[in-house]
């Protein structure tokens, strides 16, 4: 098994059990019942308002706000924690020498290294806003399916072409994942041996053409099925009902948020 | 190359926004032609289909392995307005299904992947596909995918909410996607070869003999 097919095997699984067993968007949880184009626009205004700002008092409290948020949806703390972990770590990782790279008072030295405060409260602000960053996406995307998101765009008149470009690369996606597994699992039956690096590129090469060319002819006949049909654009529907307590209330927890901000600057 | 929201200044992220956007929508007008109602599902399948190739690791020297981004071979294969389109696409569905990439930094992340460095690998690959196509297709794979760094590096370097400096987020993106690029590149080329030995008439620059053959 070389690294081509141990990777298909790995991202195919991962990503079928990702887009098939997320069952967060249908629990009875408060942000679940939150109109998904209100919480589309909520959670953007509120990430716009943590880029926005270096007060480290604010960007807690928007960083502690998902949490809550996640909590009264019925996601585990843990799930977020997992989602957010791997990009908040190398963050740290790109981050962290300005706490010794910026001049000013130390506030504690590492042998030759010296740990400024200055570069202790930037790493500080940088990190909160980036977690409470991607602790609010990641709120909105456990909370909401993709069906859903996609009617919140066609709410928010996105243009048709973009939103029917979406609806078909997401549709089609766990079908490719299971024709890549399909295809390693041959090409796995017919390899006898390793073979040099050389000769894994070029077997590499032509295993992801087949891919592209099948996902091609794929998307021939779609096509001439969606003409037969006499097109595909998705026909817009009118699904909005009279907004909900739920509703309410996450406008006014926006609101109170904005005002927060619009007072401390 | 996925920036994170958080990492670039607001008024750099409206900007990309704005220059994606406008981009994108030229590329829409531009393949009009092509892109109907019945053929917007081809681009959404190819779409999903490098969104999977994408996730496939490739054996370099060493026992490490590095994938497959494929903006470049996109422009190659669709011309690059499809191409631009069929990369936003990708971008788009990481960062709202799986949060690759931010949301407020939606722009910037499309901007680098799906129009810098799509229009710059086919732009490569036009001027060199004359004298040589194979050749061609690693170029464009490698400097188009170099591009797209760069502009990263200076859409970061260029935030305050970054402290790094211009010249260091140029440099370390700047050479670090030099080197990784070449991989991209000689993916592009192996898989050029391959598709274009097996369906020559699917690339826009095919001539009519290869078409007729």
């Amino acid at each position: 098994m070389d690294a081509l097919d141990r990777t298909v095997a790995a991202v195919s699984d991962e990503a079928q059990s990702f887009l098939v067993t997320t069952r967060t968007p249908r629990r009875d949880g408060f942000m679940q019942a939150v109109d998904p184009a209100l919480k589309l626009v909520g959670v953007l205004s509120l990430l716009v308002v943590a880029v926005a700002t270096d007060d480290l008092a604010i960007l807690c409290g928007l960083a502690a706000l998902p949490l809550g948020l996640a909590i009264g949806s019925r996601i585990a703390p843990l799930t977020l924690g997992r989602r957010i972990a791997p990009p908040a770590l190398a963050s740290t990782a790109v981050v962290a020498p300005q706490a010794v790279l910026q001049p000013g008072p130390t506030v504690a030295a590492l042998g030759p290294l010296s740990l400024s405060a200055t570069g202790l409260g930037y790493v500080a602000v940088f990190l909160v806003r980036v977690t409470a960053s991607l602790a609010l996406l990641s709120v909105l995307l456990l909370t909401t399916g993709f069906g859903p998101l996609v009617t919140a765009l066609r709410r928010l008149r996105v243009p048709p072409l973009a939103i029917t470009l979406l609806a078909v690369t997401y549709r089609s996606l766990l079908l490719f994942f299971r024709e890549l597994e399909r295809m390693a699992h041959a090409r796995r039956s017919r390899t006898f041996s390793r073979g040099s690096l050389r000769s894994r590129w070029a077997r590499s090469g032509s295993f992801l053409g087949t891919f592209l060319l099948r996902s091609l002819d794929r998307g021939e006949r779609v096509q001439r099925a969606a003409r037969a049909r006499g097109g595909t654009r998705l026909r817009p529907y009118d699904r909005s009902g009279s907004p909900g307590r739920a509703d309410a209330a996450f406008a006014l927890l926006l609101v109170a948020v904005v005002a927060v901000r619009v007072i401390a600057a | 190359m996925h920036i994170p929201d958080g990492f670039l200044d607001l008024w750099i992220a409206v900007v990309c926004a704005a220059l994606a956007g406008g981009t994108l929508v030229v590329a829409a007008r531009r393949a009009d032609g092509e892109l109907t109602d019945t053929t917007a599902p081809v681009l959404g399948i190819v779409a999903a289909g490098l969104f999977a190739a994408q996730m496939l690791n490739w054996p370099i020297p060493g026992g490490t392995s590095a994938h497959f981004v494929g903006g470049a071979f996109a422009a190659i294969l669709l011309g690059p307005h499809l191409g631009a389109l069929c990369v936003a696409t990708v971008v788009t569905i990481q960062a709202l299904v799986f949060g690759d990439g931010g949301l407020v930094v939606l722009g910037a992340n499309v901007l680098n992947m799906a129009v810098i460095e799509v229009y710059v690998g086919y732009g490569l690959y036009r001027l060199l596909a004359g004298h040589n196509e194979f050749v061609a297709a690693f170029v464009a794979g490698w400097l188009g995918i170099t591009a797209g760094a760069v502009a990263a590096a200076l859409q970061l370097g260029a935030s305050s909410a970054f402290a790094y400096e211009l010249v260091t987020t140029v440099s370390i993106m700047g050479v670090g996607h030099l080197l990784l690029g070449l991989i991209e590149g000689g993916i592009t080329a192996v898989v050029y070869r391959y598709v274009a030995d097996a369906r020559p008439d699917l690339f826009p620059t095919a001539t009519t003999t290869e078409v007729a053959a």
